[in-house]
């Protein structure tokens, strides 16, 4: 009888929470879950926006990977991935170490500095850069040509763009990843330094066996974390590149945007996400488990 | 007391069932555009004196933001709650019909008999048909012009007088004179004598090289639904493209990452002495540039040779989906009025009809230009040809060749036309 009182009491209170997140939940069905799955749906279809979907099975997929252009674009994706995630996470570790300092001045101040692209809007910082990177009156190529450095075309060279959105992006996304980082560092304890110093540690010794040691769970976070983000990089070649020169920064989300808004192959739009989708989970699936191995 | 009930019930069923009846009976018409404030107040008030006199019919009309107008269009169709008319440019409304066709057939609905589409350029109205259907009416017409900066040419000493530039090779010349020679007197190397783009990006490379094609007086795909793109006008075109860039040195360096807000904003700082000027531009750059520009033909290849203008209209269409074609296309008759489109004229500088008095109407000197100066025979006129496979895909695959030129100077035109031409043949043209 009383467990039976608090079974229900129990209940009663599970039900109350629940419906604390039934309208964040609703939200998310409607905007987040519902077009997954209607994508997903979508991709075998050959979408009519007049006379209604036709079933063609997997035709929309095969389409793509004859696509040159397409595989052009993963390529693109993976290229871009594969460079930016590494030094994103290389630039944000020394700029966590160097916030971490303890006797740097003005702290909060730097902190700021290194957050503030992060927190503004994509869509500000692309045309923001889009104009800094100007060939001719762009603050980059004034740099340059008082450091006696030759001036680039930043936005017209196959060779040079995408750099320039490797470098904006590592500006931009580095708030993020050193606040994850900065996180990490502040929580090792400080006697752990204290004791290697005593048994005579120098200060690599210290940086690889304790602060790296302890970065893992802020190395596994951004790895992950970055991965999604970086794969779906869209506002920066949307507003500052869109896909120029010669598709050098074509990368997979824009160029699904294309083929569904410029092309108007909304099916194909749709197999290009689940692809995408099905990428990022094989690649984060194989990081999971290298940090489980490595545990 | 039963009676008088039964009376009363009596009325107030035939009051609701006629109020039902009148309301049932009003039509509301819905209607997208993308041009700017200026013409969504034109149209509130011209759709406030048809609803006056068509009590029946209501008309919502509703201004588009420019960026993401075409996404905007095809969203609503796939919710089903696209506009009955949809005011666009021509080249999207032609990608939208040969996808799906998306658009009411208005042959089935006589509109050839108006008088209203009989004063419609036959050419043109050709060019709005595809696969047999009539799929829109023309609301506007513009040719497509070249400005010159007025006090540019003085301070460089241009002297020569209307149409100032005869040639390919003067407009090289003017160029390189507004590039180089201070042309502004601000004692700062900060002007482009030339400005194009040059973008992946909605295939504006194609859409620049297929301007001057037109104005040389080619069409990338001819009447018979031919490619016609590798011959001595596109070499000579592509040519001048690259050059202007690498070689003259008169266009901006990033040309290829242009569309046409990159060459606004130039154009707006004031810092471009050529450009491409269509009637729309005109009110918005004269206030911007303090009057300082002059519209002229795009000119001829070779002096003394044939000018032509290529031409650009917004296009009215009945969505296939609409309820109401008939209301419909009252409401675009009525805008294709004579008094209608008198007042757009007033207002903007563009309308189609033949018929109107535009000495009178034009604002300015510059309005005038298009209807006067280039409307009328003087130039030979070039209208948007198409065939089934030329489309949206096709010029991308073509912009990507244009632009390879534009970003390498070592590359060969007259190749990459040659190549352009091999793969769109090969992906696209039908096997005869």
């Amino acid at each position: 009888m009383f467990g039976s009182n608090i079974k229900k009491k129990k209940i009663k209170t599970q039900s109350i929470y629940f419906l604390f997140i039934v309208p964040a939940l609703i939200i998310f069905i409607i905007f987040r879950a519902w077009p997954i799955i209607y994508s997903f749906i979508l991709s075998f279809f050959d979408v009519n926006i007049i006379s209604g979907n036709t079933f063609i099975g997997l035709k929309n997929y095969i389409s793509l990977i004859h696509d040159q252009t397409y595989i052009k674009s993963l390529l693109v994706t993976i290229r871009f991935t594969s460079i930016i995630l590494p030094l994103t996470i290389i630039w944000s570790l020394f700029v966590s170490i160097f916030l971490d300092y303890k006797f740097l001045r003005y702290p909060n101040f730097f902190k700021s500095l290194f957050f503030m692209p992060f927190v503004t809007s994509w869509v500000v910082i692309s045309l923001i850069w889009k104009w800094f990177l100007n060939s001719k009156f762009g603050l980059v190529n004034q740099i340059f040509s008082i450091l006696h450095l030759p001036e680039q075309n930043w936005l017209t060279n196959p060779k040079v763009t995408l750099w320039a959105v490797i470098v904006i992006t590592i500006w931009k996304m580095g708030g993020y990843f050193i606040l994850i980082f900065l996180a990490n560092l502040q929580i090792i304890d400080p006697s752990l330094y204290e004791a290697a110093e005593v048994d005579g540690a120098n200060f690599w010794n210290k940086f690889r066996y304790i602060t790296l040691n302890a970065l893992k769970p802020a190395f596994y976070i951004t790895l992950i974390t970055g991965t999604i983000f970086y794969f779906r990089t869209f506002v920066i070649i949307f507003a500052m590149t869109g896909g120029d020169p010669l598709g050098t920064t074509d990368l997979l989300a824009y160029h699904t945007y294309q083929l569904a808004f410029r092309s108007f192959e909304f099916g194909q739009a749709s197999a290009s996400i689940v692809f995408m989708f099905a990428i990022i989970v094989v690649v984060l699936l194989l990081q999971i488990a290298f940090f489980e191995r490595k545990d | 007391m039963k009676k008088i009930f039964m009376c009363l019930f009596i009325t107030v069923l035939i009051g609701t069932l006629a109020t039902s009846t009148i309301a049932a009976e009003k039509v509301t018409i819905t209607m997208w555009h993308n041009n700017n404030q200026v013409y969504q107040d034109l149209y509130e008030k011209v759709f406030n004196d048809f609803m006056a006199a068509n009590p029946n019919i209501e008309v919502k009309i509703a201004l588009q933001p420019n960026i993401g107008y075409d996404q905007k269009i095809l969203t609503a169709f796939i919710a089903g709650r696209e506009p009955d008319i949809v005011d666009s440019a021509h080249d999207f409304a032609l990608e939208i019909e040969q996808k799906y066709k998306a658009w009411a057939n208005l042959d089935d609905y006589g509109v050839r008999d108006w008088e209203e589409v009989k004063l419609m350029d036959p050419n043109i109205l050709e060019s709005l048909s595809y696969d047999g259907k009539l799929y829109g009416l023309q609301f506007t017409d513009q040719p497509l012009a070249l400005f010159l900066r007025k006090s540019w040419m003085e301070n460089v000493g241009w002297d020569k007088g209307y149409p100032y530039i005869e040639s390919w090779d003067d407009l090289i010349e003017l160029g390189k004179k507004f590039t180089f020679d201070d042309p502004d007197k601000n004692g700062k190397d900060d002007t482009f004598g030339y400005e194009m783009f040059g973008s992946l990006d909605r295939n504006y490379a194609t859409v620049q090289f297929e301007y001057l094609m037109n104005t040389a007086g080619q069409e990338l795909v001819t009447k018979d639904g031919k490619l016609n793109i590798n011959n001595e006008t596109g070499i000579k075109a592509l040519t001048l493209m690259q050059d202007a860039i690498w070689k003259n040195k008169i266009a901006p360096k990033d040309t290829a990452s242009y569309t046409h807000v990159e060459m606004y904003r130039d154009i707006a700082a004031g810092i471009v002495g050529i450009g491409r000027l269509g009637g729309w531009n005109v009110p918005g750059w004269m206030e911007t540039l303090n009057n300082d520009l002059v519209a002229v033909p795009f000119p001829p290849i070779e002096k003394g040779g044939k000018n032509y203008a290529t031409t650009i209209y917004h296009v009215m269409m009945v969505s296939t989906n609409s309820k109401h074609p008939q209301e419909a296309l009252k409401v675009i008759q009525y805008l294709c009025s004579a008094e209608v489109q008198a007042e757009f004229y007033k207002n903007t500088g563009m309308s189609y009809r033949p018929d109107l008095d535009y000495k009178k109407l034009a604002a300015t000197e510059q309005d005038l230009f298009f209807k006067d100066a280039m409307l009328p025979t003087k130039v030979g006129r070039i209208y948007l040809i198409t065939a089934p496979w030329w489309t949206a895909d096709a010029r991308a695959t073509l912009a990507l060749f244009i632009q390879s030129a534009l970003v390498d100077a070592t590359l060969d035109p007259a190749k990459v036309l040659a190549d352009a031409e091999k793969e769109i043949v090969a992906k696209f043209v039908p096997k005869t």
